[in-house]
């Protein structure tokens, strides 16, 4: 009994082809599966009527500028995602790398009393070496001894938010809120890229944006052009199939590890010259928003699915949301409870977009 | 012999969970129906405070407003042997508030600074 | 006894379950009379455990009746046939077993005493039960820190404390030590003796012989005969077993098996159990590994692939050795391996056709230092998809909507991809439909026919008669033979397979 796949009919072709029960359940799974989308493009309908300003050209500079500085934790996550684990340590490393890019580039350095402004690149450097040794903490326990994304990570968590504390310990600081980073520094991070006259007044676009849209490139040739990404999906999608494929399992769920690390800290190093002050608090709860936005855009907790562009969609649309609710005066602690159910209507669509076939 | 298709499956982190998919439309529509609340009760309390912080002078009260709009003028507090010089954004006063030009974005809280009169 | 006079507890008649493109049974008929060991046996895959999925419920029959003491029943699922009075004592106990003895014999029956379950009353039940059967167990212990044997007879009393009368015993002793099997077997009387009536699945052919009243054989969904116990010799059973007509359904043998390329010696597992394998296997020859379903056939395959851990036993290949202490070093010896559970261990489900295909090939699309060319991936797949006559709409397709055959072909396309020596085939044709099978032999025998070696784990009979040059016979984790496939008949395969049952 073998199938005969023949040319594959449009989706109008089929629609018009099925009974109507038929139909009417199509269209009624079509309505489920895209419903994160639909509502968010009548969440952006009903501000956009209440105040026109939020589709001006400086609001959507802003909203891309924001996106642009949270891409790369999303995708950092995206990655663990895909391989079918989590990683809830990530907001805590972005704090981490922020101190440390602040702690090493103040004009008057409490931390470190008398040293001088660090060179950007070397600070690059201590940022990702100390957050990728994180992620080799959070893949080596994964990998080697089979323990739970959730435990190791939450583990990592705690143990980097501890090292974030003593770090802000440091010299004569005491714990205080870090400001008045060098103006290189910050001029490297935020200083325009360019600017566009608009009608009310010029608008500048910051350069992280560009660096934000490099990295981003970066990790598409990764995950869809290297032996690393190919095996990335495989062991997420099946570590078992992966394994007696001849993948290296224990160094690819490493890796992914170390990768979203160092995506955290560029991350951190970018935020830090950007919110331009720092705190031990910095990058609290980031990864709810950085795994709403992946589940959001299609990267599934079932493992081995997601693209980078699902990664893009999704953040883009968490911070549309978040400023249409700014520009409703909407107070900002409603935002939690908004960013928890997002992330459960999320799953329950992940979830049943994976079961429902026909 | 053509093995029989067995039922779909959630895997990964969902782990090996048989749910319905009606239980999942269901999740969903409620979610959505508490999202649309939540949102409707945030918008019955619409507007960001504004809190003054004398840092030791005379209280200020708080005031609000809606997303975009400046902040009303105060009437500059008073201290003893200090002199008013502006409000800042954060507690060193390193960020200055332009008070009659800056819109307001979120809830937040303005502290004063202070120079010693001599 | 008189037979005649006997009351029919059970009684399947004409039961039949279609699945897609097979009929898994095909009006089959089952009697048990009350204080009778029923025997239950046939062939791995002849329908013994899918006749009794359909008397529990697990399935539900396409056509046929079940009657229970004259009453037709259509139990929905376990729980209501126990109910009944019918129980199974699984394979694979389904306890429990952190909790202790009381909680899974009353689980979901807790005696109360008001609204509170009563931890006395359980503890006198069980004992009572216990005391019954003759079974020595107490009843606080933790089912983990018992014995297998020991959780065998609390699954036992379970039935019993339902008031069971068709007990039905699915591979008893295949992890018992002769001490144990004596003690089960005296329960099992016991139970006779109370009227109770017994179906018996097993293998084993001298227990059979010993315990039960009447045998039944089916072979390929069907029933084929049933018979008094003691009118049957283990040679008569075999050829019930196994008679069936071979027809041609093979592609015509060209190979010429050439000089010895692979061998095994004194293979021994660490965590499983096998025990000194040793064989040779040609060029240009394919090799087939029968036995029974737990005899270690796949365990083989998996230990010379290098993803099971062997406490001794060399691999040699063309003189040289190999240690092939994983995947990744048995894929640049130049091994292969088609795994048993494609869904399970195969296949990247939610991926596509190409990714599916590439994933253990990747070295050869490297351009530009790391990075990997679309183009090659394409044309590779491409490739494979025609040689093997895969249908699909296209690459892009997720593997998962293809069927069993189709996702077959990819995967031997994956591993053909490797270009590799040896290849492992752990039973390759395994729900697949006759028409891709054909093309799966052919397969096979090209292979051959260009000088690779293929070892072939098969359950089916007809295959390993049809394909292979040599069969080897694995029992208990031994080899129990080796014989040529042009000269042996089934009936000598299948008795070499009882030999260390």
């Amino acid at each position: 009994m073998t199938k005969l796949k023949e040319h594959k009919p449009s989706k109008m072709e089929a629609l018009k082809a099925m009974t109507p029960a038929d139909r009417r359940r199509a269209i009624f799974d079509g309505i489920m599966n895209n419903a994160m989308f639909i509502i968010i493009a009548l969440v952006i309908i009903y501000v956009a009527i209440k105040n026109p300003r939020f589709l001006s050209v400086p609001s959507l500079v802003n909203i891309i500028s924001l996106t642009a500085a949270k891409l790369p934790i999303a995708l950092g996550v995206g990655g663990c995602i895909i391989l079918a684990g989590t990683d809830i340590s990530a907001g805590r490393q972005v704090g981490l790398a922020a101190c440390i890019s602040a702690g090493l580039q103040l004009t008057t350095n409490k931390l470190f009393p008398g040293l001088q402004v660090m060179p950007i690149p070397v600070v690059l450097l201590c940022v990702l070496v100390a957050c990728a040794l994180v992620g080799l903490v959070n893949g080596f326990f994964m990998a080697k001894f089979k323990l739970h994304p959730f435990i190791v990570t939450l583990s990592t968590q705690l143990i980097v938010y501890g090292l974030v504390l003593l770090f802000m310990q440091l010299g004569t600081n005491g714990g205080q809120t870090l400001s008045g980073m060098s103006e290189g520094y910050r001029n490297f991070i935020i200083k325009p890229l360019f600017t566009l006259k608009t009608s009310s007044g010029p608008v500048t676009v910051p350069r992280y944006v560009l660096y934000s849209a490099i990295i981003t490139t970066l990790v598409w040739v990764i995950w869809n052009k290297t032996a690393f990404g190919k095996n990335m999906y495989a062991v997420g999608s099946n570590e078992e199939a992966a394994n007696v494929s001849g993948v290296n399992v224990s160094k690819t769920i490493i890796l992914v590890f170390v990768m979203a690390g160092m995506l955290y800290g560029i991350t951190g190093f970018m935020d830090a010259a950007r919110i331009a002050s720092v705190n031990a608090t910095t990058g609290l709860n980031y990864e709810a928003d950085a795994i709403a936005a992946c589940v959001i855009g299609g990267i599934s907790f079932v493992g081995g699915i997601g693209k980078v562009s699902g990664a893009i969609i999704g953040v883009l649309l968490l911070q549309i949301i978040f400023a249409g609710l700014n520009f409703l005066s909407v107070d900002a602690n409603y935002l939690y409870i908004v960013k928890g159910l997002i992330i459960l209507i999320a799953c329950s669509i992940d979830m049943r977009k994976y079961l429902v076939r026909k | 012999m053509e093995e029989p298709r067995k039922e779909p499956q959630l895997r990964g982190l969902y782990g090996k969970v048989k749910i319905p998919v009606k239980v999942l439309d269901a999740v969903i529509v409620i979610g959505f129906i508490a999202l649309v609340l939540v949102l409707l009760l945030g918008m019955q309390n619409r507007g960001y405070t504004v809190s003054f912080d004398s840092l030791g002078g005379t209280p200020v009260e708080a005031q609000k407003h809606m997303y975009g709009e400046p902040v009303d003028i105060p009437e500059p507090p008073t201290r003893e042997g200090f002199s008013f010089a502006g409000w800042y954004e954060d507690r060193d006063c390193a960020y200055l508030w332009d008070i009659e030009n800056a819109p307001v974005q979120q809830s937040m809280t303005l502290y004063a600074k202070w120079e010693p009169r001599n | 006894m008189d037979k005649n006079n006997e009351t029919v507890l059970l009684r399947m008649e004409g039961i039949t379950k279609e699945f897609p493109g097979v009929k898994a049974l095909d009006g089959v008929n089952l009697t048990v009379r009350a204080g009778t060991v029923h025997a239950l046996m046939g062939e791995n895959g002849a329908g013994k455990s899918t006749l009794m999925k359909c008397l529990f419920g697990v399935y539900s029959k396409d056509a046929g009746h079940i009657y229970l003491e004259g009453q037709e029943v259509n139990f929905k699922n376990s729980k209501e046939a126990l109910e009944h009075g019918v129980a199974m004592v699984h394979q694979e106990l389904n306890q429990a077993l952190k909790r202790n003895v009381m909680d899974n014999m009353w689980l979901g029956r807790f005696p109360m005493t008001g609204p509170f379950t009563s931890e006395k009353k359980m503890y006198d039940a069980t004992m009572e039960v216990f005391n019954d059967l003759g079974i020595n167990v107490n009843p606080k212990t933790i089912m983990s820190t018992m014995p297998v044997s020991q959780r065998q007879m609390v699954e036992i009393a379970k039935a019993v404390s339902f008031n069971s009368k068709v007990i039905v015993f699915d591979e008893p002793t295949s992890s018992l030590t002769e001490t144990e099997v004596e003690h089960l077997f005296k329960i099992i009387n016991m139970l006779r003796d109370r009227g109770c009536g017994i179906i018996y699945i097993s293998h084993k052919m001298a227990e059979i012989k010993r315990i039960s009243d009447d045998i039944t054989v089916m072979r390929d969904g069907q029933w084929v005969a049933t018979r008094p116990a003691a009118e049957l010799e283990m040679g008569d059973i075999i050829k019930l077993m196994v008679g069936r007509e071979l027809t041609n359904q093979f592609p015509p043998k060209t190979n010429v098996p050439g000089e010895t390329y692979l061998k095994v010696e004194h293979l021994t597992g660490m965590y499983n159990q096998l025990k000194d394998v040793s064989f040779e296997a040609k060029r240009g020859e394919v090799l087939g590994l029968a036995g029974l379903d737990s005899s270690g056939r796949t365990e083989v395959l998996e230990s010379i692939f290098g993803i099971r851990t062997r406490k001794e036993g060399t691999i040699t290949l063309d003189g040289k050795p190999c240690k092939n202490r994983n995947s990744g070093e048995s894929i640049k010896n130049g091994f292969a391996l088609l795994t048993e559970e494609r869904r399970a261990t195969g296949i990247f489900g939610v991926r596509n056709i190409r990714e599916n295909t590439v994933i253990s090939s990747l070295n050869r699309h490297k351009k530009f230092g790391p990075f990997l060319s679309s183009k090659s991936q394409v044309e590779d797949t491409q490739y494979y998809i025609d040689a093997m006559r895969t249908k699909t709409p296209s690459q892009e397709t997720q593997i998962r909507s293809l069927s069993g055959g189709n996702q077959q072909k990819v995967i031997i396309g994956r591993w053909l991809l490797t270009e590799p020596e040896v290849l492992l085939l752990d039973e390759p044709t395994r729900g697949i439909d006759v028409g891709a099978k054909y093309e799966i032999y052919q397969l096979i025998l090209n292979l051959a026919n260009e000088g690779k070696t293929v070892l072939m784990v098969s359950s089916e009979m007809p295959e390993l008669l049809g394909v292979c040059d040599r069969i080897l016979v694995m029992s208990g984790g031994r080899l129990a033979g080796e014989v040529d496939a042009k000269n042996t008949t089934q009936e000598e395969i299948m008795t070499l397979a009882a030999k260390y049952v």
